[in-house]
């Protein structure tokens, strides 16, 4: 499945999210989706947009140079909402969610805007601070 | 006949967030086929090379990770004598009745110190497609996606492997084909019931029953390289490669399926013959042993999981 036809989940967001501005027409055609600004608190901001998850923008602005603030090298896992390595906070913002593993977010993490940022993709400019797991801590109930 | 007992891994169980995403994966990007989908909503799959039911299960559930891993004995008898060691040793073992996944007959099965649940079974119908057996071509239906011609092995991550290195030797009758040891300790094993370098692995980690990857076998590193492509094509999560193992000597990629269990394509590796000494790895050159031509272990390697 690419990243353009993750199933669109509710985010925190009230309102939802008009979905289709990348779709499978002319692929000739260059699309043009929304650019936004992603914000790591305490770290600088990265240029996403809202067709792409939000840990690749951040895997990318670091490649860039940007996001200096950030103390070591972004941790970056599997990209698909398994590992829970991206675990972040969002403290403002709109976005929408694909499947995270309950292993690493519960349902009420999820309500206060915790989040794997490999599974989430902006809607609008966005503030987040990275929660990332120690190793092989469990981060709530096992889900089977 | 020299094989006996456990001959090879016959299937493993995984969870998954999304199933359509899934099966697309596994078949059109991997290269398996679909046999059937269970009554519960498990999926069974299997590559065209493989004679057997199926190999790969997918069952949806909220987390990502390892259910079971089974290996096929070579004959019913089997199941009962190693149950009998399995339970001396001091594991519980439970009976799965025939049938409980389409195919297959009856299994026993028992969890490691590691934590994971692993099955022996001795019967399982063949499903199409599958190789011809009487002149045969080099395949029946010509192969897609990755190309991969059987599930190959698996590594997961979990505490003690001591005990578990010592489980499979001396009851299932393994052998460790190769060994990390770093100052503080055994870090990884590499064991084989049969002639390949390796049917599973483990690494220690102090969370029981994780899954580190899936791994499915390619002609060639031709065969890598078209497995590269697609990747990129489908934007398919890359975790490191195409690269080479020192240990086992695979050349292989690590990538990730859409729930984020780890897969690994390769192509290679020694033949292992059960006097073969155990070949053995330091802190020194561990780097090499992971990833061959990087020297290095990734971040990834011992933290990602699921």
């Amino acid at each position: 499945m690419s990243d353009t036809t993750a199933a669109p989940a509710p985010g925190r967001a009230a309102t939802p999210v008009a979905s289709g501005a990348v779709g499978p027409s002319d692929p000739d055609q260059p699309v043009r989706p929304r650019r936004v600004t992603i914000t790591v608190e305490g770290c600088g901001s990265a240029t996403a947009t809202t067709e792409e998850r939000v840990l690749v923008a951040l895997e990318r602005a670091q490649g860039f140079g940007q996001l200096r603030g950030l103390p070591r090298k972004l941790p970056v896992g599997c990209r698909r909402g398994g590992c829970g390595i991206c675990r972040a906070r969002v403290l403002d913002g709109e976005y929408r969610i694909t499947p995270m593993s309950r292993a690493h977010v519960s349902a009420a993490d999820e309500a206060e805007g915790v989040v794997l940022a490999c599974a989430i993709y902006a809607q609008s400019d966005l503030t987040l601070r990275l929660e990332t797991p120690s190793l092989g801590k469990a981060k709530g109930p096992s889900a089977n | 006949m020299a094989l006996t007992g456990v001959l090879r891994p016959g299937f493993i169980q995984l969870r998954v967030l999304d199933m359509p995403a899934s099966v697309e994966h596994y078949t059109k990007r991997i290269g398996f086929h679909q046999v059937c989908e269970g009554r519960d909503g498990r999926v069974y799959l299997k590559a065209a090379d493989e004679f057997d039911h199926h190999s790969i299960v997918l069952r949806r559930a909220d987390s990502a990770g390892f259910d079971l891993m089974a290996f096929k004995v070579r004959e019913d008898a089997d199941l009962d004598r190693f149950e009998k060691r399995i339970v001396d040793y001091g594991y519980a073992v439970d009976h799965v009745p025939a049938g409980e996944q389409p195919g297959i007959g009856r299994r026993i099965g028992w969890t490691l110190s590691s934590g994971h649940r692993i099955e022996l079974f001795a019967q399982a119908d063949q499903s199409d497609p599958k190789p011809r057996v009487h002149n045969p071509d080099v395949w029946e239906l010509e192969p897609h996606g990755m190309c991969a011609r059987r599930f190959d092995h698996a590594l997961l991550y979990g505490p003690d492997i001591e005990k578990t290195l010592d489980f499979f030797v001396k009851v299932l009758d393994f052998e460790c084909a190769e060994r990390v040891d770093m100052p503080d300790g055994l870090l990884a094993i590499w064991l084989t019931a049969g002639m390949k370098a390796h049917d599973i692995a483990f690494v220690k980690y102090p969370e029981p029953n994780k899954f580190h990857h899936v791994a499915f076998e390619l002609e060639n590193w031709n065969d890598v390289g078209h497995a590269a492509d697609i990747l990129t094509r489908y934007d398919i999560s890359v975790d490191i490669g195409p690269t080479r193992h020192g240990i086992t000597r695979g050349q292989t990629i690590y990538f990730f399926d859409p729930s984020g269990n780890r897969n690994e394509v390769f192509a290679g590796g020694y033949t292992y013959y059960p006097d073969n000494p155990t070949r053995t790895w330091d802190e020194t050159q561990v780097g090499k042993g992971i990833f061959y031509y990087e020297r290095a272990m990734n971040d990834a390697f011992l933290t990602v999981v699921t």
